[in-house]
């Protein structure tokens, strides 16, 4: 009777998978979502991704503000402002994702996308040099410092 | 079989009192479901932000929920609310929320289980449990890893926020609360940001000592209780500063899960006074105390 009983509660749940089967899966699924946080902090220390960010509960884990950008062109070798303030709306839309995703994925995200767009909006230009600049709070002497990465994009790529 | 093993360690409740905490924890899940998207469409609407995205969401969530009210369309309901719950992620991902995740997470457990089986209540029970021990123990991983908490350096960077400084003024010096809260902003070369007050330095530290602690009472039977009272405490000081009360609550719909019975059905009034009374904030009904 025991092993007729063990089939039949082998065969019960649903969503085609049996009771055992749904045990095996959470198993596998909380092993996954134990074991993420540790890669994610792996990305936060390597790329500077956000510790708030992903799903690895790194909440109010690390300061974090909005980075700035600093936007430069070159036009026949010599820099000019690509556009006079106040930008225009999709410069400062496309400026505003570029700066909560950067935020967010770190050095992951190089403005590439933004980049383009300035060249294709600002055809006289060769190319554009864009400064992300960047908050931290030094851990040795807890005082705020800039980091800056410059990206520089040509028509023919970065 | 071994990870069974592990699962059974979150702990199983009494089978007379199971399913209704498992249906009593679905219904406060569906309902800040529900509540956080109407926040949001009900202030963008205020501020003359009107969109289609933002205002059909919180109807769909609502339409959806409703729907499953006669108990024999219960499971599509909820597995409509998780395709709508993967649209919000995918859609704000990598801007996603950790709250949203874990909403996501607890509606595959609840679609995936067969509540009519007493065996998948169990595996939902300690599933969920184990979730909300993973998610308590990394919050405080987090901290320890990235040294923020070490000298009290994230609490000083951020004093400028009124609710934190609210909360932590009185573990600290006069002269201190005014360098943190008002002299320092955030720029280059501003600091440092530690703190003298010994007290200061140790509730810093408690932050993630607890996080990392707690976790471990729930998971044993004997202080399971004590647990739960310590995570109740944790919860209430850190939504008094962070004031993140949609995770907040989703937490606290967690904790009770951990109590030995259906303690959390005779809370289901005060969660919904409490998700109306979020939504009326969106539209300054309500005093506004929280800032997400």
């Amino acid at each position: 009777m025991d092993g007729v009983d063990q089939r039949e509660r082998g065969s019960r749940g649903d969503l085609l998978l049996s009771t055992e089967r749904k045990k095996r899966l959470f198993s596998i699924a909380l092993v996954v979502l134990a074991i993420w946080p540790a890669i994610q902090i792996g990305l936060v220390v390597r790329y500077d991704v956000s510790a708030w960010k992903l799903g690895a509960w790194g909440m109010y884990a690390t300061p974090q503000r909005l980075p700035g950008l600093k936007l430069r062109g070159f036009s026949l070798g010599q820099m000019v402002a690509p556009f006079n303030r106040p930008y225009p709306p999709w410069l400062k839309a496309e400026m505003n994702h570029f700066q909560r995703y950067r935020r967010a994925l770190g050095q992951l995200y190089p403005p590439a996308s933004l980049g383009a767009l300035i060249l294709e909006r600002r055809s006289d230009l060769d190319a554009v040099r864009l400064d992300v600049t960047e908050l931290h709070l030094n851990l040795q002497s807890a005082m705020v410092e800039e980091r800056e990465t410059r990206y520089s994009y040509t028509r023919d790529g970065p | 079989m071994g990870s069974f093993r592990v699962l059974a360690l979150a702990g199983d409740d009494d089978a007379a009192t199971r399913l209704s905490k498992i249906r009593s924890f679905e219904l406060i899940l569906i309902l800040g479901l529900a509540s956080e998207p109407w926040s949001l469409a009900i202030s963008r609407i205020a501020a003359g932000g009107w969109s289609l995205r933002v205002t059909a969401l919180p109807i769909l969530i609502t339409v959806v929920a409703l729907l499953g009210l006669p108990h024999r369309r219960r499971r599509t309901a909820l597995l409509g609310l998780l395709v709508i719950q993967l649209y919000r992620v995918i859609a704000t991902f990598p801007l996603t929320a950790n709250h949203v995740f874990l909403q996501l997470f607890l509606l595959i457990m609840i679609v995936s289980c067969n509540f009519g089986e007493e065996e998948e209540q169990s595996l939902f029970l300690q599933s969920a449990r184990w979730l909300f021990v993973i998610v308590f123990f990394y919050s405080g991983v987090q901290k320890l890893v990235h040294g923020y908490y070490f000298q009290g350096e994230f609490f000083a960077y951020h004093l400028g926020r009124e609710s934190f400084a609210l909360g932590l003024q009185l573990f600290m010096s006069p002269e201190e609360l005014q360098r943190f809260a008002v002299v320092l902003t955030g720029g280059i070369g501003d600091g440092p940001y530690r703190f003298e007050s010994i007290a200061m330095v140790a509730i810093s530290n408690a932050a993630y000592v607890s996080e990392m602690t707690i976790p471990a009472l729930w998971l044993m039977r004997p202080t399971r209780m004590l647990g739960v009272l310590a995570a109740t405490g944790f919860l209430l000081v850190t939504e008094f500063m962070a004031r993140e009360f949609h995770f907040g609550l989703i937490f606290a719909n967690g904790i009770l899960l951990f109590v030995p019975s259906d303690f959390n059905r005779r809370l289901l009034i005060p969660f919904a006074v409490v998700y109306v009374w979020m939504v009326l904030i969106s539209v300054n009904v309500a005093p506004g105390v929280t800032f997400y």
